[in-house]
């Protein structure tokens, strides 16, 4: 059922104990509720925010960036009810095989789970996105020893939680929607969560007896979150030595230039989207980390190929006779590369709280500090090189990169710039100096306190992350129902 | 990169850079000035 937090409601609440309290209703809340649903729990599912979009709600977000350039933090996310799935763009792909182990470059940095590991909930997962999983887990197509085609879900309209989810929340006999609920602190002992304590925007306070508590606020949000009860109540449900808010990532994405050549060997047929990595051999080779680059075929006024032709045959002129027979076979075409790539996970890019500023309910707001290492340059680098290496050698078309890249300059402060994926900050361990959640997600140190959601990534990948959220979610339901302690 | 050039640390992963190995020998320019960005092979202007 749905309701919003007000002096009724909280009286109704007064005498209820719920399976699982659930903070945040995003992907990995909501599926990770209806999942615990049909497994026979019950859920209190607390959202900040209400049901549609508010300025309050979203002032909540507000944040500082200390780091590298990046976006306002109240406008990469969305604080209501299905959260940032409000306005994701629906790409899906799940993460390859090689990005679940990175001890080839060093130890430390493999998650404590693989591919397989996640597997089982491949097509539960796709079932809610509504998207085909032969496409999202399809295997690359090998192209030249360096670099492989790669699949995505691209083509789908992006699921809306809100829209697809909210009936079937209101509808629940085991799931409790509470909007206007904002997360206020955990309480208990010795490592265990009785109860977690959430305030209305107009104050009025209640307290959610639960047997377990699932953080799932977002890739921000669950280290400020563990940040703030960190401080409060420190060492009273986990140690406060935890890596919490750091080993941050993001998603870098950039135009890289344009290239200009053979559209049956560019893009297959029908499509106006490619999609290219460099191969794992490659990627071990060079111990660099996943990147992708998007090639987007480029139509219409915004691009003179006649031009772009005249500029490539101005410099080289042998070309003209190989452009020509592509011309007049009209598969001449023009396509923009942008990348977007995988970070290493580094402990100084981090979220942490701010000493200054506090929001409206007293928790402290984030200062972010993201920040691009060297080995993520040399990831970007040697993956162009991958890129130029095959369309010299196995295409008759030509790249231009803008200068930035040739030159090696600092990273344009315009554009993309990042992907709007939030992934770290609480990452799955094996230990709880490298980590915040073990494999199952309960933080370390923790007897019942668990985190969902791209957060707990330990490497990024180079995919879109939410297919892999929904399906950790649905592998985190798993585990709960399994819990003699619910 | 310890501030290697795209170029250098291109050259340095031996796969093959026809085109900037021929630009590098042939200008001390960088690759901007010669060629506008584009990545050729030496047979396209030779």
């Amino acid at each position: 059922m749905k309701m919003y937090l007000n002096e009724e409601t909280k009286a109704k609440l007064s005498d209820s104990r719920f399976d699982v309290c659930i903070v945040g209703s995003g992907p990995a809340g909501i599926t990770l509720a209806l999942s615990l649903e049909k497994l026979g729990k019950s859920v209190c599912l607390l959202e900040g925010g209400s049901e549609d979009f508010t300025e309050d709600s979203q002032a909540l977000y507000k944040g500082k960036n200390i780091g590298d350039t990046y976006f306002h933090l109240d406008r990469a996310r969305l604080r209501f009810l299905g959260g940032s799935s409000n306005h994701w763009t629906g790409w899906c792909k799940t993460l390859d095989d090689i990005d679940f182990n990175r001890n080839y470059i060093t130890s430390g940095l493999s998650w404590p789970i693989c591919k397989a590991d996640m597997d089982p909930w491949l097509d539960e997962a796709c079932g809610i996105l509504g998207i085909d999983p032969m496409k999202a887990d399809s295997l690359p197509t090998v192209i030249g020893s360096e670099l492989v085609k790669t699949g995505l879900v691209f083509d789908t309209a992006p699921l809306r939680f809100k829209e697809r989810f909210a009936a079937e929340l209101d509808n629940s006999n085991s799931v409790t929607l509470l909007l206007n609920a904002n997360f206020k602190m955990l309480n208990g002992h010795d490592g265990a969560v009785k109860s977690v304590s959430a305030i209305s925007s107009e104050n009025i306070d209640v307290i959610i007896y639960c047997n377990t508590v699932v953080l799932a606020t977002g890739g921000l949000e669950n280290s400020r979150l563990l940040l703030h009860v960190s401080k409060e109540v420190p060492d009273k449900f986990f140690p406060t030595s935890l890596p919490i808010g750091k080993y941050w990532m993001e998603h870098p994405f950039y135009e890289l230039g344009t290239i200009v050549g053979d559209e049956d060997v560019l893009f297959s047929s029908d499509e106006n989207m490619a999609f290219l990595r460099p191969s794992d051999e490659f990627q071990k080779k060079y111990k660099i980390f996943n990147s992708c680059f998007i090639l987007q075929k480029l139509k219409g006024p915004e691009f003179n190929l006649e031009k772009e032709v005249k500029d490539l045959l101005r410099v080289a002129p042998n070309l003209e006779n190989s452009l020509f027979k592509l011309m007049r076979r009209n598969k001449l075409c023009g396509a923009s590369i942008n990348v977007v790539w995988e970070q290493s996970p580094n402990v100084e890019s981090a979220v942490r709280l701010s000493d200054e500023v506090k929001d409206r309910f007293g928790i402290q707001s984030i200062e972010l500090n993201w920040r691009k290492s060297e080995i993520d340059r040399e990831t970007l680098v040697a993956s162009i090189a991958a890129l130029c290496n095959w369309v010299l050698e196995s295409t008759s078309s030509r790249l231009r990169l803008q200068d930035w890249v040739i030159r090696n300059d600092p990273y344009p402060d315009h554009g993309h710039i990042a992907a709007s994926h939030h992934m770290g900050g609480t990452r799955m361990s094996v230990d709880e100096t490298t980590g915040v959640v073990d494999a199952e997600l309960k933080v370390h140190g923790s007897k019942n306190i668990y985190v969902a959601g791209s957060s707990v990534f330990p490497t990024a990948g180079w995919a879109n992350p939410t297919l892999s959220i929904v399906q950790l979610s649905l592998r985190l339901a798993s585990h709960l129902s399994r819990r003699s302690s619910l | 990169m310890n501030r290697r050039s795209f170029l250098q640390f291109f050259l340095a992963l031996s796969i093959s850079p026809v085109a900037v190995t021929t630009v590098v020998s042939k200008s001390s320019s960088n690759l901007c000035n010669s060629f506008d960005g584009w990545i050729l092979k030496p047979e396209d202007f030779q």
